[in-house]
Parts: structure tokens; C-alpha cells; sequence
């Protein structure tokens, strides 16, 4: 069964160019490369912005499962980057511990460049959870910016999300592996 | 009538103003290009070349992907040494991640997929790198000094002259036609 769970990051922070992350759906019994807890990370890497300071990682599963809990406050996660904005270098999407899930780490142009080499790596990221209500015609936008985005066609039976969720970047560090 | 004794400041100027332009004729052809690239962003991808490929693997089972991974690496005979790992995105994709930010994405129940090559592209990405301050650090620090240079060369490029074609004369009427540019842009903005 497919959820029609409305996690998603923000495609409105970015402009052209930008491909949301794909809505979370139910978790299934493969495990994806996601990281297996949230825990204090051992912080080598290439750092990004100003670095992370916290000392925890909170898991993705669980920023999503509350997201109003946490809307507005500042966390570090930590997983796979999945996806890195291609022309700007602005946002990456970051695994979440559960399958099927991402979140978007944005960060405002110029000030961090993430460099499309980051893909396939391992990210520590610091930032404010961002929740973002989603119109109708948002949502419709979204959708068939990430169909163009992807190359594929517009998936029409797809949940249409009510709202998104981003992390608005501080800061990251990035290593080969987990 | 003598002239008073002292530098020379017009010609000290275009003497400044000559090997100043010679110092930073590098970096601002550099800039200049980042900038045209940059400026299209919208249009295409200034400092990466993406190519795009379509694939057929046949269904790939995903009980197991760590064997799904190398399933698709061995049907794209793939250098197992460009693999960073893997990522099961959603039911109808599985991503393959290759080094430098390329990647094999497929749906694994029809086996159809895109196989994502990334390169910098040759000078941009080093000049974007630049003008973009993507290096930090201590390129800030000459970046801001290149801008005082560009600076000096401006201002000192409009006092060059003196007489009729200088800034008394026709020169400001052509730094003014010049500045008209800008303020008109913001104004109908």
C-alpha cells in the first residue's frame, strides 16, 4: 500500500532548476542506504557553510512523523545524499533512516555551494526545519517540475502533498562514507 | 608659464592604470566568461556537462541491493571501482550512485532506466569555481582585492584624459549614458 504521507521538500526555494524530493511513502522491508541510527557522527569530511555544532542527529523518520514539533527549530541529521541541485549547487536531498524517505537540506545561492560530487556521499547537516503549506496548484507545480526535472512523465495517480518540509541549511560536513 | 614642479598625475595614472589592466587582463576575461555562462543558468548548466542515456536491464530484484547494485553494474559494465553505493529512492527506483555525481536510475520492475554521466565542464567549472567563490577561504581575500583593482581601473580609467574628450568633456556625458543603463533597469523594475 502506498501512503499518501505528504512529506516533501520544498520545491519553492529554489528557483528554476530546483527538483523536489520525492513524497515519502510507506516504508518497505528492503533497507535502503540509510544510515541505521542518528547518532553522535565522527565529523571528518569536506565542511560546508559553518560547519555542524550539535552533537545529536535527529533521525528524518522522526522530523517527519512530527513535523510541527520541529518546525522552526534548528537540527542536524545526517544521511546518504541522494540528490544535489545540478545547476546551483543549492540544496541536497538527504536520505532519511527509513526507506523512501528524504529530506531537502537548502541553502541560500552563494553563500554554500554543494557540488554535484557530493551525490552518493555521506552528509551531516545542520539547519532549521522549515514546514511549508502547499496549495493545490502548488502541489500540481511541484509534480510536474520534478516530471520535467526527471524526464518522465507526469505521474497523475500520484498523492498530491498538502504541504512540504525543508531543512534551511546553516552548515554540513560531507565524507566518502558513512 | 612654467608648469609647478611635482608628480605628474595624469601620466602617472596612465602609467598605473597600463600595468594594472595588464595584471588583471587574466582574471577578468575569467570573470567576464563566468559571467555570460552564469548569467544563462536558467537555460543550461554553466559548469557541468550531463549526458543522458536511456537503459534496458530487464526486471531487477530488490529483495537484495547490495545483488541489485551489482546486477545493474554488471549490465552496464560498469567499473565497479566508479560505485559509490546505492539508494532505494521509492517501489519504482532504484539509484546507483557512479563517482562525480553520476548515477544509474532504474525501475526495477520493468527494468528501464537512465544511466547519468556528470563532468565539469573544462575552464567554467575553474572559472565559476572563481568568480563564484566557490573556493573561500583565502581566494575572499584576493577576490576583494581584484574588486579594489577594478575599482581604481574605473575610476582612473574616467580621469585618464584631460580636455574635450575627457571627464569635463564629452566623458560625462558618456559615464552618465552609461550609468542611465542600470538606474533604468531598476526603475522600470
Amino acid at each position: 500500500m502506498v501512503l499518501a504521507l505528504t512529506f516533501v521538500s520544498s520545491f519553492l526555494a529554489c528557483s528554476k532548476g530546483e527538483t523536489p524530493a520525492p513524497a515519502a511513502t510507506e516504508p518497505a522491508p528492503a533497507a535502503s542506504a540509510a544510515p541505521a541510527a542518528a547518532s553522535a557522527a565522527k565529523l571528518d569530511g569536506e565542511v560546508y557553510g559553518a560547519g555542524v555544532s550539535l552533537a545529536e542527529s535527529t533521525p528524518v523518520s522522526k522530523l517527519l512523523a512530527d513535523v510541527d514539533a520541529y518546525d522552526g527549530k534548528t537540527v542536524r541529521v545526517e544521511g546518504l545524499v541522494t540528490e544535489v541541485c545540478e545547476k546551483r549547487g543549492c540544496w541536497m536531498n538527504i536520505a532519511g533512516d527509513q526507506p523512501f524517505q528524504n529530506l531537502r537540506f537548502k541553502v541560500q545561492d552563494g553563500e554554500i555551494t554543494i557540488p554535484v560530487s557530493a551525490k552518493g556521499k555521506y552528509a551531516v547537516a545542520e539547519g532549521t526545519i522549515s514546514k511549508v503549506e502547499l496549495s493545490k496548484e502548488d502541489a500540481l507545480a511541484m509534480r510536474e517540475h520534478e516530471a520535467e526535472e526527471q524526464g518522465k512523465p507526469v505521474d497523475e495517480s500520484a498523492p498530491l502533498p498538502t504541504f512540504s518540509v525543508k531543512l534551511a541549511g546553516k552548515g554540513a560536513v560531507i565524507r566518502e562514507r558513512m | 608659464m612654467a608648469r609647478a614642479a611635482g608628480p605628474d598625475w595624469f601620466r602617472l595614472n596612465r602609467v598605473t592604470h597600463r600595468d594594472v589592466g595588464y595584471f588583471v587582463a587574466v582574471l577578468t576575461v575569467l570573470y567576464a566568461v563566468s559571467g555570460l555562462a552564469v548569467n544563462h543558468t536558467d537555460d543550461w548548466n554553466p559548469t557541468y556537462a550531463i549526458t543522458t542515456a536511456e537503459v534496458e536491464l530487464g526486471p531487477v530484484d530488490v529483495t537484495d541491493l547490495n545483488a541489485a547494485e551489482a546486477q545493474i553494474v554488471a549490465a552496464l559494465k560498469l567499473d565497479p571501482a566508479e560505485v559509490r553505493g546505492h539508494h532505494h529512492v521509492s517501489p519504482t527506483e532504484l539509484k546507483v550512485f557512479l563517482d562525480e555525481g553520476g548515477e544509474v536510475s532504474v525501475d526495477p520492475a520493468t527494468g528501464h532506466g537512465r544511466l547519468k554521466r556528470v563532468t565539469p565542464r573544462a575552464g567554467l567549472f575553474q572559472a565559476n569555481a572563481l568568480h563564484l567563490n566557490r573556493l573561500k577561504g583565502v581566494w575572499t581575500y584576493v577576490a576583494d582585492a581584484y574588486a579594489v583593482l577594478l575599482l581604481y581601473l574605473s575610476i582612473g580609467g574616467i580621469l585618464m584624459l584631460r580636455g574635450k574628450t575627457g571627464l569635463l568633456g564629452r566623458g560625462k556625458w558618456i559615464v552618465a549614458a552609461g550609468a542611465l543603463v542600470p538606474i533604468g533597469f531598476l526603475w522600470a523594475w
